[in-house]
């Protein structure tokens, strides 16, 4: 079922007819979206929100382009790449302009003996969320060559909901894909390991609404069976 | 914002922020290249190409973002930085190797999806505006729904490699189907273009619920992001709340005459 066959049967037509209106496509003479206002709406951030989603209602230009960017910035790999380029930011409170007086201030309120996320700075709250590096999982076994493969593990990770395993093949092929609340696998009998063949796998854990933290890409050779 | 590479930045050591900066995003830049496209010569030159632009100037793209004050950020970094990275990407496309790269997909196209691949996907032209270039070059008796379903073809066959993402961003949305046009065309062919009364009574809805319909309907996002744009609680409330607007333009037409075999 797509997503629109949610929609009553008896309101197609006038989807159809929404679908099919010039005026509906029409971009705005000005006024357009820049990078930040795009980002900001997409971000959800409430700053000049309702000026967008008015303009938004208006320019097809504007609106395709936060379809699009909201459509990049909820894929996958990028949001994980987000929490990469996150996790490699140097933390830091405040931007080398604030002078040096504001500093020992803030750094007074972050070393206070109270909870951290207690400080709230102006506009922080539309700011990145804390870093918190959480590791992804460390593949424990198999790795290298085995004899046999039956079940797959890995280390648990803090927080995780849930870990998603891939298998791939010699040639980076997926032909595996299992989703676990636990931290082992049983492979499937469905899935044909040759003998002698190299396999990659790789675990990503899911420890937060669209945050998923990968493992390394693990590797694991089936020594040849029979005679 | 908490990112090492600003304090050589700040310093005027733009070498330094810059070796920071793409130590700590390179993989996000590749990701957003890699949603694109596939092959490695296109990605790794069209990072390449990105990269220039980020650098070029001593980060001047870069700095028009810090060099705001803090707490006018509307926006996260990462996604700034990811809608900057759309652009860098349409337009290296654009304005460079766009023809080179898709024109292959074009040759083989029809003359009238031609000049709609190149007014379209090419020159950045809105549909309305590539619609009124073809009228005003003798295609009189061209309707804007027959357009879109030209449009749509001309996306079917250019997507049918492996840029299926760079297509839908080139094309627009195209979310239309040709079989559901050819039995609208028979029956009720004055709808496929601008009706007054139907414009107007999309205007009567609230703006949230205009938006949640053109997302929905025009840009085929699925709901729960259409719920999280307009900032409505979940998906349901999306089928729900769209619906019930589908409902009700259909009742002001019908109050204006406008009946619903007609739609």
């Amino acid at each position: 079922m797509t997503e629109e066959e949610h929609l009553d049967d008896d309101v197609q037509p006038m989807a159809q007819w929404v679908r099919t209106q010039a005026a509906l496509r029409q971009d705005a003479a000005s006024g357009c979206l820049d990078e930040e206002a795009l980002a900001a709406f997409v971000s959800g951030a409430g700053a000049g929100r309702a000026e967008a989603l008015a303009h938004l209602t208006a320019c097809a230009r504007c609106r395709h382009a936060v379809a699009m960017l909201s459509r990049l910035v909820t894929d996958e790999r990028i949001v994980s790449e987000v929490r990469l380029a996150r996790g490699a930011a140097w933390p830091r409170r405040v931007r080398w302009t604030v002078g040096v007086a504001a500093a020992a201030a803030i750094a007074v309120l972050l070393l206070r003996p109270s909870r951290t996320d207690d400080l709230v700075l102006p506009g922080s709250e539309l700011r990145e969320p804390p870093i918190t590096v959480v590791g992804g999982p460390a593949l424990i076994a198999p790795r290298g060559r085995v004899a046999a493969v039956t079940i797959l593990t890995w280390s648990h990770v803090p927080r995780a909901a849930r870990y998603r395993l891939r298998l791939y093949d010699s040639v980076g092929t997926a032909v595996w894909e299992n989703e676990t609340t636990d931290t082992t696998v049983t492979v499937a009998s469905a899935i044909p390991l040759a003998s002698g063949a190299t396999y990659f796998w790789r675990v990503e854990a899911k420890t937060g609404r669209n945050r998923w933290v990968a493992s390394e890409l693990a590797q694991f050779t089936l020594a040849h069976s029979g005679p | 914002m908490e990112e090492a590479w600003l304090v050589p930045l700040g310093k005027g050591d733009c070498e330094k922020a810059w070796d920071l900066f793409l130590s700590s995003h390179r993989g996000l830049i590749l990701a957003t290249v890699r949603r694109y496209l596939q092959d490695y010569d296109d990605v790794m030159d069209v990072f390449a190409r990105v990269c220039e632009r980020l650098r070029d100037d001593r980060l001047a793209r870069l700095r028009r973002y810090t060099d705001k004050p803090q707490e006018s950020h509307t926006a996260r970094f990462s996604t700034w930085l990811v809608a900057v990275l759309r652009n860098l990407i349409l337009d290296w496309f654009r304005q460079r190797d766009g023809r080179k790269q898709l024109s292959n997909a074009a040759r083989a196209l029809p003359p009238r999806q031609r000049h709609i691949y190149e007014s379209v996907f090419l020159d950045g032209r809105s549909h309305v505006e590539a619609y009124e270039l073809l009228t005003s070059r003798g295609e009189h008796t061209l309707t804007f729904g027959q357009f879109l379903k030209e449009l749509t073809a001309t996306y079917r066959i250019v997507s049918a490699g492996r840029r299926g993402f760079l297509a839908v961003e080139l094309a627009g949305p195209v979310a239309i189907e040709p079989e559901a046009l050819a039995e609208q065309d028979s029956t009720a062919p004055e709808y496929f273009d601008d009706s007054p009364a139907l414009l107007e009574a999309f205007h009567t809805l609230p703006p949230d619920e205009q938006l949640a319909v053109q997302f929905f309907v025009i840009e085929e996002l699925p709901a729960a992001e259409v719920a999280r744009l307009v900032g409505w609680p979940n998906a349901k409330a999306v089928y729900n709340r769209v619906t019930r607007a589908l409902v009700a333009l259909r009742g002001q037409l019908e109050a204006q005459g406008i009946h619903r075999q007609d739609l």
